[in-house]
């Protein structure tokens, strides 16, 4: 009798052990619901790299036995014990911070080690679980000698596959231009609007139109909403909502004359930035103003979000980046990024780094959590916008060329591709989930191939590019029921979870005033002239003494009641205003 | 050129037949997860928000009784099976699946003072205030004993074929006997509860009118312990899965849990009521007991916890004799006064009936999120808010008015007498009396 391959023995095996760490895995962070994961491209890949290990057992057990026969093999584990997890995957997957578990002191340790263990757990799991994504990333390697920005879009369109070459295409639309375009939250649909009124919806794999109108003024910005049936257009005075048959479905006159807008999808707020230096936020789910503020630095010429915290960014003419929350009236940040105008920002999907552009034709990357800038790079031209993709790619139009950079979040200065528009690009925009480049310029629309630009492998309960009508349908639903209240928009997108550690000081700061509360300057006189120097003097006087400090405790505690009452009705009779309420705003 | 684009493949991501699950793939990288944290919160709150939406614990009410129900016995072997008994001496079993009476007596002239079963369902006691102790058998009366005192109170040992009857003293007596094998005494006072514990199984509680709990080793020939505190107790209920600890629910409206190695305070003190604390019941788990009161409401408190977790109360539920929780702990009956019994879920918002696996895992991640957000205001404000009675409300406020008020006073009979303790002792010690041994 034949055993069968060892090498398929051990994927199989591997294959239901890691479904059922992955299901552990899934229990931890975001939803419980039983998954799915596939199987066939992992386990072929499995395959493979079994195959490889599989001649080097058998040549083990050759030595170990003496036998020559292939046949009989060994039953016993080559790979005895758990697989080891690299400490970039535990990097990558972890949720907490090692450190904050060793700033605790050493008795509230104890406290947290299981805590601790659990998540490392998760964290083991979960780098483990990345076999089994069956997407690989793509890539573009030069041959020797070669570079890979020589390359052009035609020779890349040739060399690659016929979906993936369906994916470049040129839009040649000279008429109602200069355009603006924008991909939406699933990376299939895409947005067009002309500045001379042409809007227009498609799926843009099938290049499927979905809708096309001339809304007969000019259109200065477009956005989808939350999902591909609806999207802002921001028009000649009014922004207006479309759905995807072209049907106005509201006329926003809060929002006018708009420059640019963004879409915070977890929190339902359409964002925008107005040539009269207005920034509003529309909560598009319930259709009210959730903040509208002043910046009081004229026109804003973009805006730009932070995925990781709901926070939109403006740049300014004077080189000032700003950062904007509705729940303030003030920037929560402000940074002179360059020495002249910023001309764009982007922050990364990880929320870690900032990169912004200038006029003085520099590229600076900055660390978002420590508001310092990290690398500096000066180009020959001026960039004009910048593209940030989920694999951390950056593109750089310089008017109508673009730049794009692999790895210049570590330092990389050559570029990885470049491309040449007929026009001068007007947006550009890295689609989700495909390696295409968006180009939207002054004659149309461009789709350029950039391999390895995109994240392989989604997450279907948060964006399933391949959904149906009936998935959209529910996912619709689950966004609206999670939908974040816009009060929790702060820097720390974690702050939800953490101690409030000002008032608790400040708590402990009140019941240690209690303590050292001074009693009154103390009258012994009236005791010591009865009977001076006896026991009982002193007695009376130690009672005195605690007697006031007793007295000097209440005092105090009335004091703060009465305080405590007054600010109630302070606050009962304070309407609710904007000013600043923060995440933690609730806990008054 | 070596380039490889990213191409997916549909068929691997959706799925083959509209009869098929829907595909999901996940990837658990945190970077495609933003906004986790303020996410979950909302999904807790949530969470909070549906749990009480579902919250109706009402299941059904069973009437029958003529006159108001005075005590309800666990059948031992059928979750389904109660037995209850009124002040008009009637006894009706009760099948709580089809929710209707199976079988109904005219057991005793007057009210019926004790009801329990033995050791299997074939031995059903009670005894009423005729004086006489009767024994049941599939609702035919196989036994009787005329006592020659009066009997308040029955509890039938766990292990052996004994029982105890409480009265002018604790009797000890054996099935199939017509005399008490011995009686137990402490003081001279009325004796109108007997409990035994169901682990250790010679240990016998009983509660009398001087105001005390008294432990009795049924082995020894003297009662081992005297507790007496401030008011009476009305009834008193051994943990079922830590032999040393007790309840008793006090006529303060407060109940007490004991440990009988340390009686010289209570462990804890549970105080939500605002009438007299009638009955208890503990649940199999040992984590949590029901109570019953005089405030017409039902409350179920964990064993370590001063607020109760729950409160049920109906238009028409008088005050709540007796309680009893379920064996499988899902479900509380309530007898009250105005002759129904009452049908309880003992988690408010569980669902009930078949769940599948996924309904399963949402209820668990809920619970998770729950226990995980449970301390944030806005979650806590949700799961703790219970709509009660007008009335019943008016009182919780006047108690606690008069609690802070005593408090208050207290403080300041301190300050102005010559010795200035101000070390108030809390509740806990407050109550007790005096111990003997």
């Amino acid at each position: 009798m034949v055993a069968p391959p060892i090498g398929v023995i051990q994927a199989k095996e591997l294959v239901t052990y890691l479904k059922h760490t992955l299901q552990a895995v899934i229990m931890a962070p975001i939803s419980t619901k039983a998954s799915n994961p596939k199987g066939g491209k992992g386990l072929k890949g499995l395959k493979k790299k079994f195959k490889a290990s599989k001649s080097k057992i058998l040549k083990k057990y050759r030595d170990h036995s003496g036998t020559d026969t292939g046949k009989d093999l060994p039953q016993e584990d080559p790979f005895p014990g758990e697989a080891p997890v690299s400490e970039e995957a535990k990097k990558k997957f972890g949720r907490v911070d090692d450190e904050e578990l060793n700033a605790l002191k050493k008795n509230r340790r104890a406290k947290f080690r299981n805590l601790a263990k659990k998540i490392e757990q998760t964290v083991r799991f979960a780098a483990r679980s990345e076999i089994l994504l069956p997407e690989d990333h793509g890539y573009l390697e030069a041959e020797k000698g070669e570079k890979t920005y020589r390359y052009t879009q035609n020779e890349i369109q040739e060399n690659v596959d016929i979906t993936s070459a369906s994916k470049r295409f040129t839009l040649d639309l000279s008429q109602f231009g200069p355009y603006v375009s924008n991909y939406s939250r699933e990376g299939r649909h895409l947005l067009l609007g002309g500045r001379m009124g042409h809007l227009a919806a498609f799926d843009w794999l099938t290049k499927k139109l979905l809708c096309e109108i001339n809304v007969m003024e000019s259109v200065h910005a477009v956005q989808w909403l939350h999902q591909p049936t609806m999207f802002a257009a921001a028009q000649k005075k009014w922004t207006y909502i479309y759905d995807t048959e072209g049907i106005e479905l509201h006329c926003l006159k809060a929002l006018n004359n708009v420059t640019s807008m963004e879409f915070l999808p977890y929190h339902f707020l359409l964002a925008a930035a107005s040539e009269s230096g207005f920034l509003h936020w529309v909560d598009i789910s319930i259709g009210t103003m959730v903040g509208r503020i002043n910046t009081k630095t004229g026109r804003i010429p973009f805006l730009r979000k932070n995925p990781t915290n709901g926070i939109v960014l403006t740049g300014h003419q004077n080189g000032v980046v700003r950062m904007w929350s509705p729940n303030s009236s003030t920037n929560v940040v402000e940074l002179l990024a360059h020495k002249s105008s910023v001309t764009d920002v982007v922050v990364d999907r990880g929320g870690s780094h900032m990169i912004t552009s200038g006029l003085d034709r520099s590229i600076k990357i900055w660390d978002l959590r420590m508001l310092r800038p990290m690398h500096s790079y000066t180009i020959g031209r001026a960039p004009t916008h910048l593209a940030l993709s989920d694999k951390k790619m950056l593109a750089v139009t310089l008017a109508n060329q673009v730049e794009i950079y692999r790895d210049i979040l570590s330092g990389t200065e050559e570029p990885y591709l470049r491309h040449q528009v007929a026009s001068t690009v007007m947006t550009a925009q890295f689609c989700p989930f495909e390696d295409v480049l968006g180009l939207a310029h002054g004659n149309g629309f461009d789709s350029i191939l950039v391999p390895g630009s995109a994240e392989a492998n989604f997450d279907s309960y948060e964006i399933n590019p391949l959904m149906n009508k009936k998935q959209r349908r529910e996912a619709e639903v689950k966004l609206l029921l999670n939908k974040i209240q816009p009060e929790m928009i702060c820097l720390d997108p974690d702050e939800i979870s953490q101690v409030d550690v000002l008032k608790l000081r400040e708590r402990i700061d009140a019941s240690k005033q209690v303590l050292w509360r001074k009693p009154r300057a103390l009258n012994l006189d009236s005791i010591m002239a009865k009977r001076k120097g006896t026991a009982k003097v002193a007695k009376a006087a130690k009672q005195y003494i605690e007697a006031e400090h007793t007295r000097a405790k209440r005092e105090f505690h009335e004091e703060t009641l009465k305080q405590k009452k007054s600010k109630k009705v302070k606050d009962a009779k304070k309407p609710n205003l904007e000013g600043f309420q923060g995440v933690l705003a609730r806990f008054q | 050129m070596k380039i490889k684009m990213l191409v997916r493949n549909p068929d691997d991501y959706t799925r083959e037949t509209s009869r098929d699950l829907h595909r999901h793939q996940r990837n658990v990288e945190p970077e495609l997860h933003p906004l986790a944290t303020a996410r979950e919160y909302t999904a807790a709150v949530n969470a909070a928000k549906i749990d009480r939406i579902f919250a109706k614990p009402f299941l059904c009410s069973l009437g029958g009784h003529r006159d108001a129900v005075e005590i309800v016995a666990k059948h031992p072997e059928k979750i389904s099976g109660v037995v209850s008994a009124s002040v008009d001496g009637e006894v009706r079993w009760w099948d709580l699946t089809n929710r209707r009476c199976v079988g109904n007596v005219q057991a005793h002239d007057g009210p019926v003072r004790g009801l329990c079963y033995g050791q299997t369902s074939d031995v059903l006691l009670t005894a009423g205030q005729d004086q006489s102790i009767k024994q049941w058998r599939d609702q035919e009366i196989r036994h009787t004993i005329l006592s020659k005192t009066t009997i308040m109170n029955l509890a039938h040992h766990y292990k052996s074929q004994m029982f105890a009857t409480a009265g002018e003293t604790v009797s000890l007596w054996e099935e199939g006997r017509n005399e008490p094998l011995r009686s137990l005494n402490w003081g001279v006072d009325t004796i109108y509860n007997v409990t035994f514990s169901p682990i250790e199984c010679d240990l016998l509680a009983s509660l009398s009118s001087d105001r005390s709990i008294v432990l009795y080793d049924i082995r020894e020939a003297t009662p081992l312990r005297k507790v007496t505190l401030e008011m009476r107790s009305n009834a008193l209920c051994f943990n079922p899965m830590q032999a040393m600890h007790f309840t008793v629910a006090n006529e303060n409206f407060n109940l007490y849990t004991f440990d009988i190695r340390h009686l010289k305070t209570a462990l804890q003190a549970h105080t939500d009521h605002v009438g007299a604390v009638l009955s208890l019941d503990y649940s199999p788990t040992g984590t949590e007991f029901v109570s019953g009161s005089y405030d017409k409401s039902v409350r179920i408190f964990p064993v370590d916890s001063m607020r109760s977790r729950e409160v049920y109360h109906t238009k028409r539920m008088q005050k709540v004799t007796s309680v009893v929780y379920s064996m499988d702990a899902k479900y509380v009956i309530s007898a009250s006064d105005e002759m129904n019994l009452r049908l309880w879920k003992a988690k408010a918002s569980e669902q009930l009936g078949i769940t599948s696996s996924r309904e399963r895992s949402i209820q668990n991640y809920n619970e998770t999120l729950l226990s995980r957000y449970g301390s944030h205001p806005t979650v806590k404000r949700i799961v703790k808010h219970r709509h009660i009675p007008k009335q019943l409300y008016q009182q919780v406020k006047e108690k606690q008015i008069m609690l802070s008020s005593r408090k208050t006073k207290e403080i300041r009979r301190r300050m102005h007498t010559k010795k200035k303790d101000l070390k108030i002792p809390n509740t806990k010690q407050q109550i007790i009396v005096e111990e003997e041994e």
